[in-house]
């Protein structure tokens, strides 16, 4: 009953499987074990509790990043292999990044992010991609 | 000595550069040492293994140590293993010791990560020339011990064991590699993202994804109304000078504490905090003055930073002699061997002595630079703090995302892995995962599965995980101990909560 031949033609799911039947019978386990709290959250759930005003800022940035990448990638097609997408995109990202983050925003503050989002990107495309040899996008 | 001939000019340079980036990401609350070392990763591919290792073992011992400033001056931990550092430290800020407080955790920070060093040197290589004999049942056995492990020091047990499953198999996402003896055939993926995950997701853009953009996504989140710190909240007064008589009498202290730093360092998965909590508790079972502990004593500050910088030699032990790591940031540091195409394990040591003798230098002078920094001008260090976030954000998420993009030469594949990666850091918490014991099983999966399969290739049988040699059978005493002590834990938190 312990000999085991694994055929080589279905080795790649061999031990995938095992580790998924695992997990079903761990998942089991906390199903029943906290059926309770389980219960209470999803007797609890709702829209609001998904998206809320405490939390649409975190949406806001997984879709900028999202808008980011996209951007990037366009952009190093009209670009190629110099760096300049990664420049032009993440200028702006780097301003709206801020306004998500901080919650009182002054004047002051406002300057001080817009020169941060010019000078950081310009200093890594410097430092990064061509003094020390970086890939940028 | 042949040791002293590795030192060059750039190992100080880059070494003294990483210990003040990472005391300044361990200073600022939020940011970790981790953290610093994900970010600066990528960097390390131009720079080459010996002066990139010095740059991030400076990222390291520099971000362990910075996390005490803000611990003492605010109450806020900067790095989890700090948090006890606030039950003495804060106190003693509060009476004008602030200065005074941040010395004494300078002083003890520097004699736990130079004791975890040493101990790292003597007892490295004993355990990889042990290791070498492991065949691959023992290897396996070894990696199912470190899951185990990890998991059982879990808050919830199941969770962390489900976690540690779960990065499991994410790892095995890819087609089975044919170099390791697979089939070239993929699994767990769709057919239209053949060309991208042809290898599975990449360690990197996961790791930063998981600790560096998920820091961000979290900061969106935060309910309170601004975490910057302002100058009039920290108090350097100098009411009582610095005097090195406060250590009279703690020796013991400080070596027992960089002990159960070191020791718990070496154990897979478990943080600082850990380390900290358990001599600080050890601490105050036998101090003579256990009344004053917790209301601004000395000792306690130095039992604190003795443990936690005790850990950053510990974690390294494991990592160097057996491939796994000891802590989240040595698991990022496995990033800075495959970038240079090294494998640590057992075989490391012996088949890189000149790195080996490097990374050991480079470790004790980051612990020098670290004492000499933040000793000396501690009065600016401290001014750190005072960094707003809506500043060092942006340019975190500019580094991460270069880093996701340049690990395999520019894949923007890469960069939405670091997204993903990024998101579930976020999530994971929030649904009861556990994120250490999950990266842990990533990094390990792979590795688990040819050692496992390769075992049952040459024998033939289950029963060879229980009966091929001696070894096997004391991994597996440990396993059972371990899973013994996680259900008693279980057991007692559930009857407390009850």
């Amino acid at each position: 009953m312990l000999n085991v031949s694994i055929d080589f033609a279905e080795s790649h799911w061999f031990f995938p499987k095992i580790v998924i039947a695992c997990i079903l019978l761990v998942l089991a386990v906390i199903l029943v074990k906290e059926r309770k709290t389980i219960a209470q959250s999803i007797a609890g759930f709702s829209v609001k509790s998904l998206i809320n005003h405490e939390n649409y800022k975190a949406y806001i940035f997984v879709a900028l990043i999202s808008v980011y990448i996209l951007l990037m990638e366009a952009l190093g097609e009209v670009f190629p292999n110099t760096g300049y997408a990664f420049l032009i995109a993440t200028i702006p990202l780097l301003f709206i990044i801020p306004l998500l983050i901080e919650k009182d925003l002054t004047k002051r503050k406002i300057t001080i992010m817009a020169i941060n989002a010019v000078v950081s990107p310009i200093v890594a495309w410097v430092v990064l991609g061509q003094m020390f040899g970086i890939t940028l996008p | 000595m042949e040791l002293l001939s590795h030192l060059s000019i750039n190992m100080f340079f880059l070494s003294s550069v990483g210990v003040l980036i990472g005391i300044i990401f361990g200073a600022i609350p939020g940011m970790t040492a981790t953290l610093a070392v994900a970010v600066c990763l990528p960097l390390t591919y131009s720079l080459g293994l010996t002066d990139g290792l010095a740059l991030l073992l400076g990222l390291y011992v520099g971000g362990i140590s910075g996390g005490l400033v803000p611990a003492i001056l605010l109450k806020i931990p900067g790095t989890p293993s700090s948090i006890t550092t606030t039950f003495d430290g804060y106190p003693m800020a509060q009476k004008g010791q602030g200065e005074q407080a941040l010395k004494i955790a300078v002083v003890s920070s520097l004699f736990g990560g130079v004791f975890s060093a040493v101990v790292l040197y003597f007892f490295a290589p004993f355990l990889a020339n042990f290791a070498i004999k492991f065949s691959t049942v023992e290897k396996f056995l070894l990696i199912f011990l470190a899951l185990t492990v990890i998991s059982s020091l879990s808050k919830n047990v199941l969770m962390g064991v489900f976690s540690g499953l779960l990065g499991i198999l994410v790892s095995l996402i890819g087609a089975y590699d044919i170099s390791v003896g697979g089939n070239g055939e993929y699994r767990l993926m769709p057919q239209a993202l053949e060309d991208q995950l042809s290898f599975g997701f990449s360690l990197l853009p996961v790791l930063i994804g998981m600790f560096g953009l998920a820091t961000i996504i979290a900061a969106c989140v935060n309910k309170k109304n601004s975490d910057d710190v302002t100058s009039e909240m920290i108090n350097l007064d100098t009411k009582q000078k610095f005097s090195f008589k406060v250590f009279k009498g703690q020796f013991f202290n400080m070596f027992r504490s960089g002990s159960i730093g070191t020791f718990v360092g070496m154990l897979p998965g478990i943080g600082g905090s850990a380390a900290s909590v358990l001599a600080y508790t050890q601490q105050k079972n036998i101090s003579k003055n256990a009344d004053q502990m917790g209301k601004g004593a000395p000792e306690g500050i130095i039992t604190s930073e003795s443990a936690n910088n005790g850990l950053t030699g510990g974690a390294l032990i494991p990592l160097l002699s057996l491939g796994i790591p000891g802590d989240s940031t040595t698991a990022v540091l496995i990033g800075a061997f495959t970038l240079q195409g090294i494998q640590v394990g057992p075989l490391f040591i012996n088949e890189n002595l000149e790195t080996w003798d490097f990374m050991i230098i480079s470790l004790f002078f980051a612990n020098f630079v670290m004492f000499a920094i933040m000793f000396f001008a501690i009065r600016y260090v401290a001014k750190v703090v005072l960094i707003p976030k809506y500043i060092l954000y942006p340019i975190i998420v500019m580094m991460c995302v270069i880093g996701a993009y340049a690990i395999n030469y520019g894949v923007m594949f890469d960069v939405w892995t670091l997204l993903l990666f990024g998101l579930f850091g976020v999530l994971a918490p929030k649904i009861g995962l556990e994120v250490v014991p999950f990266i842990i099983g990533f990094i390990l999966g792979k590795s688990a599965e040819v050692y496992f399969v390769k075992s049952l290739e040459s024998y033939g049988e289950l029963s060879i995980f229980f009966t091929k040699s001696p070894i096997a059978a004391v991994l597996w005493v440990i396993i059972f101990v371990s899973v013994a002590f996680s259900i008693r834990t279980a057991f007692k938190s559930s009857k407390k909560a009850s």
